[in-house]
């Protein structure tokens, strides 16, 4: 019998009796949303707690869609809400990324050194390579090679063909290689 | 293995955390409730609007195509044979107004 902790237990009790039980699912997932927030966007800091931060306000406002039974959600029952809340945040990621591009335009320097400001704990090889590549291709990436999603589950998460999920990782890839030969 | 498989798995174990997360959370759920506020004002808005349009349709169609004194001859007619319902009208009305100011609704 599932308790009162379990993720699916929360959403329906948010549903049925207000926003405080929310809080607990926050709580639960804001390091890990942090945390994809902080890769997708190569370790910045703001625009990882932005990302987080809309992704809660998304996923409170489209509660109701949540299906634990979707198989598209895992085959993991403790996983369902995080693998919905992954897809969310990845999108609200893109969405951050793109309105910020258009009316932010950074040269490369300026970009890395606001991301690496004041948080030298933050900088990894990971943040470092994944910045030279498209908002896409991040998402691609972190999803299949650091959170290890499948290439169908990445396919429904970003709305896209899992033949064009394959093609741009595979570019993504190459363009990974070029940039470390570079830096050997 | 190569670089790129080296850099992914040392990423993987990587953990990161959130430096105050109960303020996190805070902020969350305030911007949560702030948002709700804000469609409920919106919706309201929207509603305002069609029921000011749709006010100022039935005049136009009234004032068009209905005799203006007839239609004063009847209301005349309604407010002296049957105060009650204008009386009903009115405390409806008062009451909805009051109802929606309760809920902070604008």
């Amino acid at each position: 019998m599932s308790n009162h902790n379990d993720d699916a237990v929360l959403v329906k009790l948010t549903l049925d009796q207000g926003s405080q039980y929310f809080g607990k699912l926050v709580k639960r997932y804001s390091d890990y949303v942090y945390g994809l927030g902080m890769r997708l966007s190569g370790g910045n800091d703001a625009q990882a707690k932005d990302v987080s931060q809309q992704a809660f306000i998304k996923a409170f406002q489209y509660l109701g869609s949540f299906n634990p039974n979707h198989k598209a959600l895992g085959t993991q029952e403790g996983t369902r809400f995080r693998n919905w809340l992954t897809g969310i945040a990845t999108n609200c990621y893109a969405d951050l990324a793109r309105r910020e591009a258009a009316y932010l335009p950074l040269t490369p320097h300026v970009e890395q050194t606001q991301q690496t400001k004041g948080q030298a704990s933050n900088f990894s090889e990971f943040n470092d390579l994944i910045r030279s590549l498209t908002i896409e291709e991040r998402q691609i990436v972190t999803l299949k090679y650091v959170y290890e999603y499948k290439v169908d589950e990445i396919a429904g998460m970003l709305s896209m063909k899992a033949g064009t999920v394959k093609s741009k990782m595979s570019r993504a890839i190459s363009r990974l290689r070029e940039v470390t030969d570079e830096q050997n | 293995m190569s670089k790129i498989d080296d850099i992914f798995s040392t990423e993987k174990t990587r953990n990161y955390s959130l430096e105050d997360k109960d303020q996190f959370v805070f902020d969350t759920l305030a911007a949560i409730s702030t948002s709700k506020t804000q469609r409920l004002k919106r919706f309201v808005t929207a509603l305002g609007i069609a029921l000011g349009v749709l006010v100022i349709c039935v005049q136009f169609i009234l004032l068009k195509y209905a005799s203006f004194e007839s239609i004063v001859q009847q209301a005349e007619l309604l407010m002296t044979q049957k105060p009650y319902l204008l009386a009903a009208f009115n405390i409806t009305l008062i009451g909805a107004i009051m109802m929606l100011r309760r809920y902070r609704f604008f």
